[in-house]
């Protein structure tokens, strides 16, 4: 897994640093943003290997930048893992789990994030 | 000046009310944060450090709610406190326990004149605390020694900020954990807890000293402040790691010959980093209650963002980590250096 890079975008910048932190310990190398544009920008500077993509996010969401991502050929590649803290749990239609797997993302980890759980998601898709 | 320090970004929580207090007992802190929460009132921020027998406190509410916090405390405890009604909570991110981040924070503010309230730290942010009317010239002041990757200038990232509070009021405290969750508890052991004591006025100049630090690569993996008991004065307490105590060791006496200056030397930092963690009450009364059952002494406490961070000695680290695996859903414990 040496030399992966993968882009972890959340607008919690601490649950960034944590998933950073597991990462780079497996050899990783790390990107981080912090809502949606932020990584459509890092985006246009470096292709990631993986990207983990949270849902609720301002300016754009991951289930809009998700979306985008699987319509356009040059990203649809990218494989996706959705974080995914408000999709049973939050009576809002905006962030409802139908929407969620309308997504196309590649996985999903319910939050709290289980570091276990989200190598294993990571390694099964790289 | 040296060049600007990239960071990721930086977050304002305005219209928030700051109450300080200095109290006497061990169990002061946990009662009112338990009467807090019981009153359904967020805590935004907090930050907590021991001095002897008595604790200093910095608590950050929604604006509005202070009042009835201070009614509490009056009625119950009869304690000396200030409340500054007009605040905001300024963060910056992320920091990656490098020291050279708070420097330049604390003289990006002295070269303005601009005193901090409050300075907590998170794993990945410093959060201060400043009068509401501070923060425009105090967010300019960053763009000074930081650039920010999705901001050019202090008015892009005004502009981004438009719409974000409705998005939080959307989805926040929407439901309430019988058992708060944690992404994961990190863990750094080894550490050396130093708490100086200086003039309220001059807390920015520890930024001298955190350059220091950074030069000699040591990490500064918590930050916080407290009012002391002694009128006028603040406590500012900072870890770190004691395998590096050798190649810091110089720096620190130097400020123990210049400064008030207590060194707990086996002490344990940990951080807890949930869902809910900054949108919900109850989660610090939680966490302090989990630690007093089991008799863990408390020595500081940092609450920012959506994290919490505390310090306990070593030796009680065991009863620490079981005391909070009672009250809070901990999938992973992530050791760290």
């Amino acid at each position: 897994m040496a030399g992966k890079y993968i882009l972890v975008v959340d607008d919690d910048p601490d649950l960034v640093e944590t998933v950073a932190m597991m990462l780079e310990s497996k050899g990783c190398e790390v990107g981080m943003a912090y809502d949606g544009v932020e990584a459509e920008e890092s985006l246009k500077t470096r292709r990631p290997d993986l990207i983990i993509l949270d849902i609720m996010m301002p300016r754009k969401d991951g289930y809009v930048l998700c979306a985008e991502l699987k319509a356009n050929p040059q990203t649809r590649e990218i494989p996706i893992v959705l974080l995914t803290a408000v999709g049973e749990a939050v009576p809002s239609t905006r962030y409802s789990h139908a929407d969620g797997m309308a997504t196309e993302a590649d996985d999903y980890i319910p939050k709290p994030i289980d570091t276990e759980s989200l190598w294993a998601a990571v390694t099964n898709l790289l | 000046m040296t060049a600007q320090a990239a960071l990721g970004g930086l977050k304002i929580l305005k219209n928030v009310a700051r109450i300080s207090i200095v109290s006497e007992g061990k169990g002061f802190p946990s009662d009112l944060f338990r009467r807090i929460a019981e009153e359904r009132i967020n805590l935004s921020y907090a930050t907590l450090v021991a001095e002897g027998g008595s604790w200093g406190l910095n608590i950050v509410v929604e604006a509005g709610k202070e009042e009835k916090i201070c009614r509490l405390i009056a009625e119950s405890y009869g304690k000396i406190f200030t409340v500054d009604s007009k605040s905001a909570v300024l963060s910056i991110y992320p920091h990656r326990r490098n020291p050279e981040i708070s420097a330049r924070l604390f003289e990006a503010f002295e070269r303005q004149s601009l005193e901090p309230d409050a300075v907590a730290s998170s794993p990945s942010t410093i959060s201060v605390v400043l009068k509401q009317d501070l923060i425009e010239s105090a967010s300019h002041a960053l763009f000074e020694p930081f650039t920010f990757n999705a901001y050019q200038t202090p008015d892009d990232w005004k502009l981004a900020q438009e719409g974000k509070d409705q998005l939080y009021k959307e989805v926040v405290a929407s439901y309430q954990e019988k058992k708060p969750k944690v992404y994961a508890l990190e863990v750094y052991e080894g550490h050396h807890l130093v708490r100086i004591k200086l003039n309220r006025a001059k807390i920015t100049h520890v930024g001298a000293s955190f350059r220091s630090f950074a030069r000699l690569s040591v990490h500064l993996t918590f930050l916080s402040t407290s009012p002391s008991r002694e009128q006028g004065k603040e406590i500012v307490a900072f870890s770190l790691p004691a395998a590096q105590s050798e190649t810091y060791g110089r720096v620190v006496r130097r400020i123990a010959q210049e400064i008030d200056f207590q060194e707990t030397p086996s002490a344990i930092v940990f951080s807890m980093n949930g869902p809910h963690f900054g949108d919900r009450y109850g989660i610090v009364s939680e966490l302090c209650e989990s630690l007093e059952s089991r008799k863990v002494d408390l020595l500081a406490l940092s609450c920012a963002i959506a994290s919490l961070t505390g310090v306990v000695p070593r030796h009680q680290y065991d009863s620490a980590l079981e005391a909070i695996r009672e009250r809070f859903e901990v999938p992973s414990v992530i050791k760290r250096e």
